[in-house]
């Protein structure tokens, strides 16, 4: 196995950004061990794709200024964060891991929780590697390189918002925004060995973020502890009328809930979702439910019909999205992902309309599971990380090609928009991720229960020393 | 096909993606669903 030789940073966001506030740490100075950290190991991991050390210097002299004026820079003063290359930062062409996307004009704008987060007093650092168009599991991108995991150089950090979680997982930065669309924000999350949280379907507003496949596509964060988790979760909260799908409701905090002790109702999912995890998945599962009191087991019959649905939605949503393209400029695409979206082009409509309809189908399920429980326990991947490039993985005694198969577990979920924090279970050589699913809204279930984990020892990012 | 034109390199893969894709779609197509269930319900005029 290669390692990193890294420290990582644990004193977490809210400690950090006191330190800044009260002026016992510049803002300045923060930024620069990030920097010279993302110098010393990105070009290792290749997880980020653009440093942006300019605006990172520039904002952070701004909360600097703030804090010696006596003015507050926000709760999270001075905290260094990176973005999935799909999200808009102004000035800067959004990539979406493509070179097509090079033609277009630079954004305008930033994202608009890029800009809640600023407001806040947090300072982006850069931009993080993802697949082309978010379309797989492993961020193995064609043109930009493939991003590699923190924890054992030679293998996978998940996909697509690889360039994100192992920027967290490598104290590179304190937290990073990704997106969710089939399970891009937990795979990542499972496979470095981080928290993260894919919000309710329509939480958080997508402005200012490249689309994948509209009806399913989530935002949401990566970091190291459950606090810091909640608390960039809070902050980025709210409506804006800028994505139609945004649901228009008050914010939810989380936060405060944190320190509540766990007394909830929880249950393993029983059938797909074991069947298709490997021992350590299943075991790290279990683990997870009976530190959470669950005696019983749940079932969703038709998780696999889930699965496919997601599947079928998320090719012809992706093949209409990159039409044009696709008929002008295929070889432009990486390879694994044009063939995908070309066969989604083809799909008929009867199929697609009807992936689209058994949604209401599959929610009904879910929502009578949660009748009886408060919260249901799966693992995340069906495997920890595999090796960069690894053709296969092993599922059911079955070696299936690995880049379709990693969302096995988190396709059925992410398909009915419901909130899941992934929270990491240290393995023997690499951790694997967890997920636990809240009812619709409920997304301060999921993190009281993960905060609960975390307190318990059940579940930790890997730790390091502190600065 | 369906308005594009699919380079001869590039058909045995995108074919191969499309029965992955049928199969999938096998799945599900004669679940019987309620007429009143909406395919995409997120529109709003």
């Amino acid at each position: 196995m290669t390692r990193l030789d890294h420290p990582i940073d644990f004193a977490g966001i809210a400690t950090i950004a006191r330190a800044v506030r009260e002026g016992r740490l510049s803002a300045v100075r923060l930024i620069e061990s990030r920097l010279e950290r993302i110098e010393r190991m990105n070009p290792q991991l290749n997880a980020f794709t653009r440093i942006l050390a300019d605006r990172a210097r520039r904002e952070a002299d701004k909360v600097d200024v703030m804090v010696r004026e006596g003015r507050d820079p926000g709760p999270l003063a001075g905290i260094p964060f990176g973005v999935k290359d799909n999200y808009d930062v102004a000035g800067l062409v959004t990539t979406a891991g493509s070179i097509i996307n090079l033609d277009r004009p630079a954004a305008i704008d930033d994202a608009v929780l890029l800009q809640r987060l600023t407001a806040a007093g947090a300072v982006l650092i850069g931009t993080q590697n993802m697949d082309e168009y978010a379309y797989g599991f492993t961020t193995e991108n064609a043109h930009y390189g493939a991003t590699r995991n923190p924890l054992d150089i030679a293998r996978s950090a998940g996909g697509s918002s690889g360039g994100s979680a192992a920027s967290v997982a490598a104290g590179l930065c304190e937290f990073a925004l990704g997106t969710d669309t089939n399970g891009s924000i937990r795979v990542p999350s499972s496979f470095c060995g981080i928290f993260g949280l894919k919000p309710t379907f329509g939480r958080l507003p997508r402005t200012g973020t490249f689309p994948f496949v509209h009806e399913l596509d989530h935002l949401g964060p990566f970091a190291r502890t459950v606090a810091d988790l909640a608390l960039v979760y809070d902050i980025v909260q709210g409506f804006d009328a800028g994505d139609a799908a945004c649901d228009d409701r008050a914010k939810e905090p989380a936060s405060a809930t944190l320190d509540t002790p766990w007394a909830g109702s929880a249950a393993l999912l029983d059938g797909w979702f074991d069947a298709k995890a490997d021992a350590q998945g299943r075991a790290a599962a279990a683990g997870v439910a009976l530190a959470l009191g669950a005696t019983a087991t749940a079932s969703l019959p038709d998780a696999r019909s889930a699965r496919a649905a997601a599947f079928v939605m998320t090719s012809a949503s992706g093949g209409n999205l990159h039409f044009e393209s696709l008929k002008s400029r295929a070889a432009d695409f990486d390879p694994a992902t044009r063939d995908r979206l070309l066969a989604g082009a083809l799909l008929p409509a009867n199929a697609v309309l009807q992936a689209q309809r058994f949604r209401a189908l599959f929610r009904d399920q879910l929502l009578a599971l949660f009748r009886h429980h408060d919260l249901l326990v799966a693992p995340a991947t069906p495997c920890a990380a595999p090796l960069l490039g690894q053709p296969t993985i092993d599922v059911e005694g079955q070696a299936l090609p690995t880049r379709a198969n990693i969302g096995l577990l988190t396709q059925p979920l992410s398909f009915v928009g419901v909130p899941i924090v992934t929270v990491p279970v240290a393995g023997a050589t690499m951790p694997i991720g967890v997920q636990l699913i809240a009812p619709p809204w409920r997304e301060d279930l999921a993190l009281q229960a993960a905060a609960f984990l975390e307190r318990e020892g059940v579940v930790r990012a890997p730790g390091g020393q502190l600065w | 096909m369906a308005g594009l034109e699919i380079s001869p390199a590039f058909l045995p893969s995108v074919l191969h993606n499309f029965q992955i894709l049928m199969d999938q779609a096998a799945l599900i197509v004669d679940r019987p669903i309620d007429a009143i269930v909406e395919p995409a319900p997120v529109y709003r005029p």
